[in-house]
């Protein structure tokens, strides 16, 4: 028995140096790791708020946060929980915080991060909504998160020309159609850009010329989009 | 002890050819297959255990003297499961992308069959300095199988290298980068080894 | 509802040895007799769906405390306590199970299966009965993919394989049509 004792103390104390070395560490590269973090984001922030019709920035480019202060003071609508709004039926979060940009041309611009559930599980999306004051327009989505989803078929949703296939989408059309993916709405994969474009026009969003075989994932973001579409417009309408 | 450097490399190069982790031990191969659907990847999942499995090798072999016996295979987790969280921090502060998509499998390489294995069978019965070379011949030669099947894999389903094209689309085996893909590359190139092995053999 | 498709999902769509590659070790490794195989799948579904529940109180008690960073080591330790718990437990109270499975038990504390689950429980951020509906599901197809493997090599066992191939390979290649196979299953949903 106590030879079992002495074995627990050591195996106690092996684990107590083994923690507290980890510890340091964390300690160490907290802040490197916050910053990795961080610098993704904004990338991801700042690519969505780039005109995706010209290529130029929405916004004065002194404009942008570079850091973690000056991002902070974008801060729209934020929750303590992590999550803005959940959405059970399509599936969807808007997470915690959402920032607001003022726009070159004096429109509000929101950069929203919002998950939609995958093939493998969430994807996680950063969309930037334009706000003319009457009509809410997407600009641009980025797919910052998919590690869940099946190389080469479901992951293929972060590819550029896969996110394209989900911009310019107007709320006007959202409310009207609702969002679906080509398959669900039973129509035809379209062959040309100007078809591509006019499907979209009816809210239908067409990936399955690209993303052969895997349905789940876009549906997903679809579903997602839409969600965030309705949440923006109730938030959008409270404040008038 | 002097050990002279014939030995060193015979060594360092078991680990590579003779008794090469992944193609001739067939050990670990859940970050293997899973890992490596393009070179990259699986070089950085090569490269992450790499560096685990060196210095998990030489810590054990520097305590294996004062180590109680019966409860070593806990201490030995309690050693590698440290230094797979300390390159699981890394990776995520400096090669953020490599390590969303490798995803889970940094926290994996804790239960990676070739660390606890070259720690029991080799590091818990031998010098620093043997244990170390161990451990970089085994590195080596899991890193160069995966970068491999990776690039394979790579090659066949997406017509790149490293990214960089070499036929783009027109050979386009998607079923390479899905799962069946890796099983079926892995015991082709498992299968091409052998080949190679059996005619040295003979000749 | 959201239960039975994390339920179906982690059995047959997601399997975990042919679709994340998990837990491919015992695998390759305990699937040459069927009967063999059945013990080490009953196992695995025992220690899964021990392991996932430790681990998610755990993993709760860790993010109060905010060290969150020893997430890996806590995981691998109480899996290897458990798996040592299990094994004496088992052979205090039922010898004959012991006997049948009591072989098994020390590879799984090695089988990245246990572990991967009780991660991706965490990552996904499940709640408690969503973590054991994903440990049921993920062990039972474990559980499957290793008896339907290990029926398939009683019979590779007999088939004239040119000389390279035999052993390993052949086995391989195999697992990837059995994989094949089981992508099937991604067309059963439709959410």
């Amino acid at each position: 028995m106590r030879e079992a004792w002495k074995l627990g103390i050591i195996l106690g104390l092996v684990c107590l140096i083994a923690a507290s070395a980890l510890g340091i560490i964390y300690m160490i590269s907290k802040r490197s790791m916050e910053k990795a973090d961080l610098s993704a984001k904004l990338k991801a922030i700042r690519v969505v708020l780039l005109n995706t019709k010209t290529g130029d920035l929405l916004i004065d480019r002194e404009n942008i946060p570079k850091t973690p202060g000056e991002l902070k003071a974008k801060i729209w609508k934020e929750d303590k929980s992590g999550i803005v709004y959940k959405d059970k039926a399509k599936n969807a979060k808007i997470i915690s915080p959402v920032y607001e940009f003022k726009a070159t041309n004096g429109n509000e611009i929101f950069v929203v991060q919002f998950s939609g559930v995958g093939f493998g599980g969430s994807v996680v999306v950063i969309g930037s909504f334009i706000y003319d004051g009457k009509e809410i327009t997407e600009n641009a989505v980025e797919i910052v998160d998919y590690s869940q989803e099946t190389p080469g078929l479901g992951a293929k949703i972060a590819e550029k020309k896969v996110e394209e296939r989900f911009f310019g989408i107007n709320s006007d059309v959202v409310s009207k159609y609702g969002l679906k993916v080509n398959k669900d709405a039973r129509v035809q994969p379209q062959k040309t850009m100007k078809g591509i474009e006019d499907l979209k026009k009816r809210g239908i969003i067409q990936t399955s010329d690209i993303m052969t075989g895997a349905t789940i994932t876009p549906r997903g973001v679809t579903n997602a989009l839409q969600a965030t579409f309705e949440w923006l417009k109730s938030q959008l309408k409270g404040s008038e | 002890m002097r050990v002279d450097n014939k030995t060193i490399w015979k060594e360092f190069t078991k680990g590579i050819i003779r008794e090469n982790p992944t193609f001739v031990q067939v050990l670990g191969m859940c970050p293997t297959l899973a890992t490596t659907t393009n070179a990259i990847n699986g070089f950085g999942m090569g490269v992450a255990t790499f560096i685990v499995l060196v210095l998990s090798n030489v810590v054990i072999s520097s305590i294996r003297k004062v180590v109680p016996n019966r409860i070593r295979i806990p201490i030995f987790i309690v050693v590698i499961a440290s230094f797979v969280t300390v390159i699981d921090m890394l990776m995520h502060a400096f090669t953020y992308e490599l390590w969303k998509t490798l995803a889970l499998y940094v926290p994996l390489i804790v239960v990676n069959c070739i660390i606890m294995g070259r720690a029991e069978a080799f590091a818990s019965k031998n010098t620093v300095k043997r244990s170390f070379i161990d451990g970089l011949g085994m590195g080596v030669g899991f890193t160069t199988a995966l970068t491999l099947l990776g690039a394979t894999r790579e090659l066949l389903g997406s017509g790149t290298i490293f990214g960089i094209t070499i036929w783009g689309n027109a050979l386009n085996i998607f079923v390479m980068i899905l799962p069946p893909g890796g099983f079926l590359m892995m015991g082709l190139l498992l299968g091409m080894f052998n080949a190679i092995g059996q005619t040295k053999k003979k000749a | 509802m959201k239960l039975f498709f994390i339920l179906i999902s982690a059995m047959l769509i997601n399997n975990l040895i042919l679709s994340r590659f998990l837990g491919i070790c015992p695998f390759l490794g305990v699937s040459r007799k069927l009967d063999t195989a059945v013990g080490m799948g009953i196992s695995v579904i025992f220690v899964m769906i021990l392991s996932s529940t430790a681990a998610w109180f755990i993993d709760a008690l860790l993010k109060v405390w905010g060290i969150e960073y020893l997430k890996i080591i806590t995981f691998i330790l109480v899996i290897a306590a458990l798996v040592q718990f299990v094994e004496i437990f088992m052979k205090k109270a039922s010898p004959t199970l012991y006997e049948a499975l009591g072989i098994y038990l020390p590879l799984i504390t090695t089988n990245c299966a246990i572990l991967g689950i009780a991660l991706l429980n965490s990552q996904l951020e499940y709640n408690f009965l969503e973590s054991l509906v994903n440990a049921i599901g993920a062990s039972v197809g474990f559980a499957l993919a290793l008896v339907i493997f290990a029926s398939i090599r009683e019979r590779l066992e007999f088939a004239d394989i040119p000389k390279p191939f035999a052993g390993m390979a052949s086995v391989l290649i195999a697992a990837s049509l059995l994989s094949m196979a089981f992508m099937g299953f991604k067309g059963l949903v439709k959410m």
